[in-house]
């Protein structure tokens, strides 16, 4: 029956439905044909997706972008940063960067970050010259740190599951999000020089220029500032913290830059729903498609079959994650925390590896899965948003993948880079 | 075989709760003679909790891991059964849970809602409270932002400890702990460890207000086509299984509080006496009393 | 006004003033905490509302096509032969539809049966989202059908004769 499904998810995609109806189609076999279930239970996991209160991150992160761009904090972000950095190339792509790095601390999910960051910076990218395909891999890679930067709701999920050190797992997650952070700057460096994109002044600011548009931007840049402050001490949680940055937008856009009129909110608020509307009936029929792979049981049948390779630790290791880049290329990031832990890690654990080194490389590759093709809501996120087609997107974000891959590969060889923080302030 | 019955729930392979399923398994295939198959998912394979509630009312052949306090939507008297300062402990509640009057409860649940209980005496430990602060008298409880579950009868719950209840959800408790956007959680000893809230809070008092018992229940579309032979097999193994699987539990909860113990948290007993008086007047406020009535008679009699 | 744009009208201000709601809901139950007096069924109707979010923009996505295709072969195909294309979309669409709102009311039932716990609301207020998109958005297909058939008849009768 799974196969019937991708069969129909193929021939689906290629007529051009859109990827939700895909998705829906190819589970319906199970549920039409299945022996127990009653195929109102499709339904009801659909209905689940809407209950799950930590996505609702996602809707506010949104409307959060939309606002922020209609009410001129997202200009005049963008304004300062070209003085800061518009001499240096590509500018505007590390700005989202060094914006995930932060936002990291706030927005647990990587989706929300996407989707934010596309309406927030995707649109200034494509009008300064770079391409689509660079826009989108910049902007959906980058999104990845926001799940090793504390709280990741991935690493705090894993940890419950693996029963290991919440607290030593969020702190383990710092380096590897500081290295992700620079290894994409590093690229988008090359990348942009190469294919000459922003450094549109050719002359160094001078300090009376910073301060100008600093000024100017000043509310604008306080907004992941503000947001952290108030999450690290307690008045909010990861999901409030979207209605907080919602209401912040609003208040600055409408009374200290007053470039916000009910007509800019209208219209944030319509092309919000419309984002909103595609991002989530993605995750909505994503769910019952993950339900339907786990009741024709196929990760634990592929898992099962890996287990026995090797016997050597670190290839052990390099096979687990290969096939966890594999599985986050298909499946969603929470359903394969839940389910491939409890497989991987006592065969892990028992060849000597800590489970704190692997929960943080499993976390982060899962969640990159969510950028790859064939099926992924981080991609589909940023391509439905700024009108990406996938052969661009490919194009564009391969080089981000690499990039990625590398530093993964560093950090499972030299397992230091991520145990060495907790244990200095934790204890081993 | 001619029947199957799924049963799953979130714990993993070494919970007791999943060792119960399966001593349930063991006890339902040897009782049919192979004829009842019962196949067990861990890992939340199946769902969570209300993802098997809401199939079970479906008509699939899927059996769900509840407590009272969700089943009191469709019959609120069940709620006694999880309201605070009820039962001083694990033979109490299975004592209630195993007679003629909780079986009745069970009939009138099954006409408002279509769930067939197969047993309620699966024991989860005793719910204590967890701060940050010391708690020697409720008045230090005052005013602490109080995690609950979002149900009346936990709400009251929270309420007669003396903190302000404070809906949330499970997965962002840790960090809300952590960084003071709550105050306290309450929990059971697998929940509090499972969860490693430990490392966010300080002080646990054994403040037992909930002795946390819950149950299997399937849905009477499935249930009605089973003979009445494998029925009361079926319900008999789940019962003896809820004892197995509970007294793990009991065994499970002495090595939890150790592990609390040694990760640095104080533990300390407190008087109940004051929490007891409150916990009567809001079980009254809930319109409860006569069932509580009815419960303390069968605990009481002999 | 016509029926589908009066009706397009209403599904944008609800859609709106859902979103809305659940954003200052939400915001209210954070200052209401941090300032010790939480309020305990805030929660639950957030959910409810949340649920309405999805379902009403997946609508309004819809109506916009802006729902995320690869459009592959369309592009690859003839022009003449784009129209056809776009026509089996909204049938199969349109089917799927049907069906899973169909589907949907079967669960509405099984809902409807469960109270949440605070509030009281019924479960079928949050599963009947499911239905109502359904509904809206086979409306769409069809208007899109009818669109599609009605435009430049060259494209058709060419179909028919070579
Ligand atoms: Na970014
Ligand atoms: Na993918």
């Amino acid at each position: 029956m799974l196969l019937l499904g991708i069969l129909l998810f193929v021939l689906a995609v290629v007529i051009g439905l859109p990827i939700s109806f895909a998705l829906l189609l190819a589970s319906a076999p199970t549920f039409l044909t299945g022996d127990y279930l009653p195929t109102s239970i499709a339904v009801q996991k659909m209905v689940q997706v809407t209950q799950s209160y930590p996505l609702m991150a996602i809707p506010f992160f949104v409307l959060a972008g939309n606002i922020m761009t209609e009410s001129g904090i997202a200009r005049r972000l963008v304004d300062f940063s070209r003085v800061l950095v518009g001499w240096m190339v590509g500018g505007l792509a590390q700005v989202s960067i060094i914006l995930s790095l932060l936002m990291g601390g706030i927005a647990g999910s990587a989706v929300a970050d996407t989707a934010m960051q596309s309406r927030l910076l995707g649109g200034p990218m494509i009008a300064k010259g770079y391409s689509k395909g660079f826009t989108a891999g910049v902007i959906a890679y980058s999104s990845i740190i926001t799940a090793t930067i504390p709280p990741s709701i991935g690493l705090i999920v894993f940890g419950f599951i693996a029963n290991v050190s919440v607290g030593k797992l969020l702190l383990a997650g710092i380096i590897p999000g500081l290295i992700l952070t620079v290894a994409l700057m590093g690229y988008t460096y090359l990348a942009a020089r190469k294919m000459g994109y922003g450094a549109e002044d050719v002359e160094l600011p001078t300090w009376g220029d910073v301060y100008r548009s600093g000024k100017a931007a000043f509310w604008a840049l306080m907004f992941p500032i503000i947001l952290l402050v108030g999450f690290r001490f307690g008045f909010f949680t990861a999901t409030e913290a979207g209605a907080f940055v919602i209401v912040y937008a609003l208040v600055i856009g409408a009374f200290v830059y007053r470039d916000l009129k009910w007509s800019n909110l209208w219209s944030a608020l319509q092309q919000s729903l419309s984002d909103i509307g595609m991002i989530m009936l993605i995750i909505i029929m994503a769910a019952v498609l993950g339900h339907v792979i786990v009741l024709e049981q196929a990760p634990t049948r592929l898992a099962s079959a890996l287990a026995v390779l090797s016997d050597d630790p670190t290839v052990t290791l390099l096979l687990i994650l290969g096939f966890l880049v594999v599985a986050g290329m298909i499946m969603e990031a929470t359903v394969n925390v839940l389910l491939l832990t409890p497989l991987f890690l006592p065969i892990l654990q028992a060849q000597g590896h800590d489970p704190i080194h692997f929960g943080v490389l499993m976390v982060t590759i899962i969640t990159m899965g969510g950028n790859t093709p064939p099926i992924g809501v981080g991609m589909f996120t940023v391509c439905g948003m700024l009108k990406v087609s996938i052969k661009d997107y490919i194009k564009g974000s391969t080089p981000f993948l690499l990039v990625m891959l590398s530093a993964f590969l560093f950090m499972a060889l030299v397992p230091n880079v991520v145990t060495w923080l907790p244990n200095q302030m934790m204890g081993k | 075989q001619d029947y199957t019955m799924r049963i799953g729930s979130v714990q993993a392979e070494s919970d007791p709760i999943i060792k119960g399923f399966n001593k349930f398994k063991e006890l339902v295939e040897t009782g049919t003679e192979g004829s009842v198959e019962v196949m067990v998912y861990p890992n939340g394979q199946l769902g969570n909790t209300q993802d098997l509630m809401d199939q079970a009312q479906a008509g699939a052949n899927v059996a769900a891991f509840t407590d009272a306090m969700r089943l009191a939507s469709f019959l609120p008297k069940f709620g006694i059964i999880g309201a605070p300062y009820v039962f001083a402990d694990y033979d109490e509640a299975d004592k209630f849970t195993s007679s003629d009057e909780f079986w009745s409860w069970a009939d009138e649940l099954k006409e408002n809602s279509g769930f067939v209980t197969l047993a309620f005496n699966w024991y989860q430990g005793p719910r204590n409270l967890l701060t940050n602060t010391r708690i020697e008298s409720r008045a230090d409880v005052e005013g602490l932002r109080i995690r609950t579950p979002g149900a009346p009868v936990w709400v009251a719950a929270g309420r007669t400890l003396g903190g302000t209840p404070t809906p949330l959800d499970w997965a962002e408790i840790y960090s809300a702990m952590q960084l003071g956007a709550i105050d306290a959680v309450e929990a059971q000893p697998a929940g509090i460890v499972g969860s490693r809230f430990y490392e966010v809070a300080d002080y646990l008092t054994r403040t037992e207000h909930i002795q946390l018992i819950t149950g299997i229940v399937v849905g009477e579309t499935w249930w009605d086509q089973l003979p009445s032979e494998h029925q009361d097999v079926i319900r008999n193994s789940a019962v003896e299984a809820g004892r197995y699987m509970s007294d793990l539990v009991i065994e499970q909860s002495k090595k939890d509080f150790a592990t609390m113990e040694e990760n640095g948290m104080t533990l300390s007993d407190i008087d109940l006496s004051e929490f007891k008086e409150v916990a009567a007047k809001e079980i009254e406020a809930l319109d409860l009393t006569e069932a509580y009535e009815n419960v303390r008679a069968v605990v009481d009699g002999d | 006004m016509s029926l589908y744009s009066s009706l397009r009208w209403a599904e944008a201000v609800v859609a709106a003033l859902v979103l809305t709601g659940v954003v200052a809901l939400v915001s209210w139950a954070t200052v209401t905490r941090y300032l010790g007096h939480p309020n305990i069924w805030v929660l639950e109707v957030t959910q409810v509302l949340f649920a309405w979010t999805c379902l009403l923009a997946a609508s309004i996505a819809f109506r916009r096509s802006s729902h995320f295709s690869v459009s592959l072969l369309e592009e690859l195909l003839p022009p003449k032969l784009r129209g056809l294309l776009r026509l089996l979309q909204q049938i199969v669409m349109l089917v799927l539809l049907v069906v899973l709102g169909w589907v949907g009311l079967d669960f509405v039932e099984v809902a409807h049966r469960r109270p949440l716990p605070l509030t009281g609301i019924r479960f079928s207020w949050v599963a009947v989202t499911i239905p109502v998109a359904c509904m809206l958005m086979g409306i769409t297909c069809i208007e899109n059908i009818v669109r599609e058939l009605r435009t430049p008849i060259e494209t058709g009768s060419d179909e028919e004769t070579s």
